[in-house]
C-alpha cells in the first residue's frame, strides 16, 4: 500500500500533471494528421525529455502514446483517411456512420471505446505483467509465424460478399511489403537496379494513396452526382448505456485481444485492431452490418487498439524490449535514473510502476476529455466545402507521407498507391485487406525465414509447438467452420444465410 | 467481342504484371548461397505470386458477368486533370520546393474539383500552405524540401 | 545628378564587397541540417540529437536534425554525399553505410564522396550472452561449439552489419561455426536471445548497460579496455583479438569549403566537450572519442578496407 502511495504521489505534481495534459494533447493532433503518429510526436518532444525529470518526462511520452493511438480514430471517421495504421480498421464502419450524419456519435463511440479499451490495458499491466511478460517469451519467431498465419483471416473475414477481389487485394499488399531489402539475406528484390527503390515500398505512404488521394480521385470522378445534403451535426454524442447492451461481450473479447496483442514485442495496434475486427465480423450479433457503420465494429477496432498501449509496457518494463520506437525512447529515460528494466524492476522499483500505472490512468481520462472537447471542431470540418477539404487534407496527409522517413519516394509511393487505390474502389475492391496484407507480410516472411533457419529446414518442426500447433489448428477451424456449418445446415433442410465464407 | 468491364481490365493487368514479376524472379541476381536454409529472397514472393496469379484469373473472369460501366468525357477529363495536376504537384515538392507547389496546388485543385468561390480560394491559398509549412517546418520539425532559389524554402 | 550617377556603382560595390566578406565570414548564416540515415528514437538519432544542441552553441548557428531512414541507413547516406556542398547539409554516418553496406551492393556514394568532419562517437560493441547461460567466457563457448558442431545460433541485427561481421571473424579466429539468424535491429534480437531462440549476439555497451540484469559480456570486441568498462575483459585479453567498435561520426558532401569544414569540425570538438554531451554518454556508459576529420577519415578508410577483407570471405562481398 505504501509503494502504492507513493506512486501516487509521484503524478500528483504540477509538472507531471501539466505533461500528461500536453502530451495527450500533442498526441491526440499527431495521431489525427495523417500520416504522422507518435514517432514524430516523440521526436518533437526528444530534445526536452533528456533534460526533464523522469517522471514527467514519462508522462510525457506516454500522453503522445496513447493519444496518437486514439487521435488517429478521429480522421478515419471524419475523412475515410486513418490518421495512423492502427486506426485503419475504425474507418470500416466509422466512416459510414460518419456519412450518415452521426460523425459525432461515431467519435462517441470512439472514444468510449478507445478509453475502456485504455483502462483495461493499463489493468492488465499492474495485475498480470511479470506473468504476461513470462507467457510472451513462450512466442518464439515459430510462434510469430503461426500468429502471422492466424492474423490473416481478417483478409477473409473483412473481404466478404468480394471474396475475390478481398482476396486478391490482400495478397497484392502481402506481395508490396517484399519490396526492398530482404531482411534474411540482405538482397535487394523487385528493385530493378533502382537505387531509390531500395527503401521499400513503405506502409504509411501507401496508406495516404490508398485513402486520402484516392477519396479525392473518387470525389473528382463523382463530382457531377448531386449529393443528397446531409445536415452534419457538430459535437460529439456519447451513446447511451442502454445502446451498450449486447456489446459488451465485443467489448471485452476486443479489450483482451488488445491487451493480449500488445504483449507480443513486435505486433503493435495495428494487427491487434484488425484481429479484433475480423473476430467481431466472425462472431457480433450485428455482424451483418459491420461495414455499414455499425458499433460495434468501432468498439472492436478502437478498444483493442488501445488496449495495445497498457499492455505494449509489459514487455517493456518487464523485459527491457521496447516495441516500437515510442518504448524505446521510454527505456532511454530509465537509464537516466539508474534503473534496469527487468523481472527485479517489478519488486525493487514498485513504486515506479505504480506511477506509470497512475499516469496512464491519467492520460485516458485526458484522452477522453480531450475527444470530447476537440469533437466541436473535427466534426466542423466536415463543414467544410468538399474541394477545400480534399485540398487540404491531400496537402497534410503528403507531408505525413513524406515525413515520417525524409524521403521523396515515399511521395511517388503515395502518388502510385493514389492511382491504384481509385482503381479499385471503383471496382468494388476493398482496401481493408491491402493494408493487412501490408501490415502482416514482413512479420510472417520473416518469422518463417528464421523459424526454418532455427530449425535447419525442417518445415514440420513447426507443428510439434504447443501454441504454434494451436494456432495452426484454430486458423483451419476457423476457415472451415463456416462450410461445415453450411453442409450440416443443408443436411436438415434449414436455410443458411449468415456466417458463410463466400 | 463485347465491351469489358473495369474489373476485367483489372484482373488482366495484375495477371500480366503477376506473370511478369514471377518470371522476373528466376532473375539470376536471386542465386544466393548463403543465410538461407533453402530459401532464397524470392521463396516466399514466389508463393504470394502463385495466389496472385490464380486471383487475379477469378477476378478476370468474375468481370465478364459484371456490366461495363459507362465513362462520360466530362468524367474522364476531370480525373485526369485532378490526376496530372496532383502527380505535377508531387514532382514540384522535390523540384521547386514544399511551400511554392503547395501554394499552386492549392490554388488550382480547388477550382478543378468545381469549387468556385474565389475569395475563399484566394484566403485559402494565402494562409493555409505559409500556416502548414511554418508549423510542420518549425513547430514539428519536419525538415520539408526547400525550393532551388531561396535559403530557407 | 553626376555624383548619384557614380555613388550607385559605388554603392554597389561596396555592398557587394560587404556581403561577400560577410558571407565568408559569417558560416552559418542559415541553419546546418544534419541528416540522420535512421528513423528517430533510435540509438544514433538520439546521440545526435543530444550533440546539436551544444554544437549549435558552438557554432553560433541553428541545427536541424533530419531523418533520412530506409535501406539500412544508405538512402540518407546518399542524400548526403549528392547534397550541394556548402556546408550547410552534412550526415551523421554510422559504420554500417560507411563501411560495410557499399561492400554488400551497387550504391551511389562510397567513402570517397564524403569530406570528414569528426567521429562523433565510437563505443566498444560487446559478445553478450543471457544472465543465466552456461558461458562465461569465451573459452566455455568455443569449447561447446567444437564439441556439438552447428548448434549455436547467433543472432544479428541486420545482415552484413557489424555485429554479423564481428561473429563471422570470432568464428574464423575461433575455427567454429554459427548458425546466423537475421532479425531487424536489436529490440527483436534480444528477444530471441530471451526465449532462447538464439544464444548470443553483440550489442553496443548502452545495451549493457540498459540490460544489465538479463545479459551479460563474455568479451567486449575492443583492442583495449575503455575507462568505462574496466571491468570487463576483452576479446584480446582472452587469446582472440577482435576489435568492432560501433562509431558514426559527421560527414560533409566532398568539396565543401575549407573554412566551413574547420568551423564545423570545431564546433563538433566544443559539441562533445560539452557537459550535457559527456554527461549523456557516461549514462550509457560510452566513452566520448573524439577525432579529427583527417584522422576520422583515415580510420574510415581503413575500417572500409577491413571489412571489405571479411565479408569477401563470408561470401557476403559478391563482386
Amino acid at each position: 500500500m505504501d509503494t502504492l502511495a507513493l506512486g501516487l504521489e509521484h503524478i500528483l505534481t504540477l509538472p507531471t500533471l501539466a505533461a500528461i495534459v500536453v502530451g495527450t494533447v500533442l498526441g491526440v493532433v499527431v495521431g489525427v494528421l495523417p500520416g504522422l503518429g507518435s514517432v514524430i510526436g516523440i521526436t518533437m518532444v526528444l530534445p526536452f525529455t533528456f533534460t526533464m525529470p523522469q517522471i514527467p518526462a514519462l508522462a510525457l511520452m506516454l500522453g503522445i502514446y496513447c493519444g496518437s493511438v486514439y487521435g488517429g480514430s478521429i480522421s478515419a471517421i471524419v475523412i475515410n483517411t486513418p490518421g495512423t495504421p492502427q486506426a485503419a480498421a475504425t474507418a470500416l464502419d466509422g466512416f459510414p456512420m460518419a456519412q450518415r450524419g452521426d460523425a459525432g456519435l461515431a467519435i462517441g463511440w470512439a472514444t468510449t471505446a478507445s478509453t475502456i479499451g485504455g483502462l483495461f490495458s493499463v489493468g492488465v499491466l499492474v495485475l498480470a505483467a511479470p506473468q504476461l511478460a513470462a507467457f510472451s517469451l513462450n512466442f518464439t519467431v515459430i510462434e510469430y509465424f503461426a500468429l502471422g498465419v492466424f492474423a490473416l483471416i481478417c483478409i477473409a473475414n473483412v473481404s466478404r460478399g468480394a471474396m475475390a477481389k478481398g482476396l486478391l487485394s490482400g495478397v497484392i499488399g502481402l506481395f508490396l511489403a517484399t519490396v526492398g531489402v530482404d531482411q534474411v539475406t540482405g538482397d535487394m528484390r523487385f528493385t530493378f537496379d533502382n537505387f531509390e527503390m531500395t527503401a521499400g515500398i513503405s506502409l504509411i505512404p501507401a496508406i495516404v494513396g490508398l485513402f486520402a488521394l484516392s477519396e479525392m480521385f473518387v470525389r473528382a470522378s463523382e463530382s457531377h452526382v448531386v449529393k443528397e445534403s446531409i445536415a452534419y451535426k457538430v459535437g460529439i454524442r456519447l451513446p447511451r448505456l442502454t445502446d451498450w447492451r449486447g456489446r459488451l461481450g465485443i467489448l471485452l473479447k476486443s479489450c483482451l485481444i488488445g491487451s493480449f496483442v500488445g504483449a507480443l514485442p513486435g505486433t503493435g495496434a495495428a494487427t491487434a485492431a484488425f484481429i479484433s475486427y475480423s473476430e467481431a465480423k466472425r462472431s457480433s450479433r450485428n455482424r451483418d452490418k459491420l461495414g455499414t457503420g455499425e458499433p460495434d465494429g468501432i468498439i472492436s477496432a478502437e478498444s483493442a487498439n488501445n488496449a495495445v498501449t497498457g499492455s505494449a509496457m509489459v514487455p517493456t518494463l518487464a523485459l527491457g524490449i521496447p516495441g516500437d520506437p515510442v518504448t524505446a525512447v521510454m527505456l532511454g529515460t530509465f537509464i537516466v535514473h539508474g534503473l534496469t528494466p527487468g523481472p527485479r524492476l517489478f519488486s525493487e522499483h514498485l513504486d515506479l510502476v505504480y506511477a506509470i500505472f497512475f499516469i496512464l490512468v491519467a492520460v485516458n481520462v485526458a484522452m477522453f476529455i480531450v475527444g470530447a472537447i476537440g469533437a466541436q471542431a473535427f466534426t466542423r470540418v466536415l463543414r467544410v466545402p468538399e474541394p477545400l477539404l480534399m485540398t487540404t487534407v491531400v496537402v497534410i496527409s503528403l507531408i505525413g507521407a513524406y515525413g515520417v522517413r525524409g524521403n521523396p519516394i515515399d511521395l511517388i509511393t503515395a502518388f502510385v498507391a493514389g492511382i491504384g487505390g481509385f482503381l479499385l474502389r471503383k471496382n468494388g475492391f476493398p482496401l481493408a485487406p491491402m493494408v493487412i496484407g501490408m501490415v502482416l507480410s514482413q512479420m510472417i516472411e520473416n518469422s518463417l525465414r528464421q523459424g526454418l533457419l532455427i530449425t535447419r529446414g525442417d518445415f514440420l518442426a513447426f507443428f510439434q509447438r504447443p501454441i504454434s500447433l494451436t494456432l495452426f489448428v484454430l486458423t483451419f477451424a476457423i476457415l472451415v467452420w463456416p462450410l461445415v456449418r453450411r453442409l450440416l445446415g443443408r443436411g436438415k433442410g434449414a436455410t443458411l444465410d449468415e456466417g458463410n465464407l463466400e | 467481342m463485347a465491351r469489358v468491364s473495369w474489373t476485367t481490365v483489372v484482373g488482366g493487368v495484375t495477371l500480366l504484371v503477376t506473370a511478369f514479376l514471377f518470371y522476373h524472379t528466376f532473375d539470376p541476381a536471386y542465386d544466393v548461397s548463403i543465410l538461407t536454409a533453402g530459401r532464397g529472397p524470392v521463396f516466399f514472393p514466389r508463393i504470394l505470386l502463385g495466389f496472385m496469379f490464380v486471383l487475379s484469373a477469378v477476378v478476370l473472369v468474375e468481370g465478364r458477368f459484371e456490366a461495363p460501366r459507362a465513362i462520360t468525357r466530362h468524367q474522364a477529363l476531370l480525373v485526369g486533370a485532378t490526376l496530372a495536376v496532383t502527380g505535377l504537384y508531387i514532382w514540384g515538392i522535390t523540384a521547386a520546393g514544399f511551400l511554392i507547389s503547395t501554394v499552386a496546388y492549392v490554388f488550382v485543385l480547388p477550382w478543378l474539383l468545381g469549387y468556385r468561390n474565389a475569395v475563399a480560394i484566394v484566403l485559402v491559398t494565402a494562409l493555409y500552405p505559409v500556416g502548414v509549412w511554418y508549423v510542420f517546418q518549425k513547430v514539428f520539425l519536419i525538415i520539408l524540401p526547400s525550393s532551388p532559389w531561396f535559403d530557407s524554402f | 545628378m553626376r555624383g548619384s550617377r557614380y555613388s550607385v556603382p559605388a554603392l554597389a560595390g561596396a555592398l557587394v564587397l560587404a556581403l561577400g566578406v560577410a558571407g565568408a565570414q559569417a558560416f552559418p548564416d542559415k541553419p546546418v541540417t544534419i541528416i540522420v540515415p535512421f528513423k528517430a528514437g533510435g540509438g544514433t538519432d538520439i546521440t545526435t540529437r543530444t550533440l546539436a544542441g551544444p554544437m549549435a552553441q558552438a557554432l553560433g548557428g541553428d541545427i536541424v536534425v533530419k531523418n533520412t531512414a530506409g535501406a539500412g541507413g544508405t538512402i540518407g547516406a546518399a542524400e548526403t554525399a549528392r547534397a550541394k556542398a556548402d556546408g550547410y547539409t552534412i550526415g551523421m554516418m554510422p559504420v554500417g553505410p560507411m563501411t560495410t553496406q557499399p561492400h554488400l551492393r551497387k550504391l551511389p556514394y562510397a567513402p570517397d564522396s564524403f569530406d570528414y568532419i569528426c567521429q562523433a562517437y565510437s563505443a566498444p560493441s560487446s559478445l553478450v550472452v543471457r544472465k543465466d547461460s552456461k558461458f562465461n567466457n569465451l573459452a566455455d563457448m568455443i569449447a561447446f561449439a567444437k564439441a556439438n558442431p552447428g548448434k549455436l545460433n547467433y543472432g544479428i541485427q541486420a545482415v552484413g552489419s557489424i555485429p554479423h561481421v564481428a561473429g563471422l571473424g570470432l568464428a574464423e579466429a575461433a575455427g567454429i561455426d554459427f548458425q546466423f539468424i537475421p532479425f531487424k535491429g536489436s529490440a527483436p534480437t534480444f528477444k530471441a536471445m530471451l526465449d532462447g531462440t538464439v544464444d548470443m549476439f553483440v550489442a553496443h555497451i548502452s545495451f549493457l548497460t540498459k540490460n544489465g540484469d538479463q545479459v551479460k559480456s563474455i568479451a567486449m570486441l575492443m583492442d583495449h579496455r575503455v575507462d568505462t568498462a574496466k571491468d570487463l575483459p576483452t576479446a584480446k585479453d582472452q587469446g582472440i583479438d577482435l576489435n568492432f567498435p560501433i562509431w558514426g561520426g559527421l560527414v560533409a558532401p566532398k568539396g565543401i569549403p575549407a573554412d566551413a569544414r574547420a568551423k564545423l569540425e570545431k564546433a563538433c570538438e566544443a559539441g562533445m566537450k560539452s557537459a550535457a554531451f559527456s554527461e549523456r554518454m557516461a549514462q550509457l556508459r560510452m566513452p566520448v572519442t573524439y577525432l579529427g576529420g583527417d584522422d576520422f577519415k583515415a580510420f574510415v578508410m581503413s575500417e572500409f578496407a577491413k571489412n571489405e577483407k571479411l565479408l569477401r570471405k563470408a561470401g557476403l562481398k559478391k563482386n
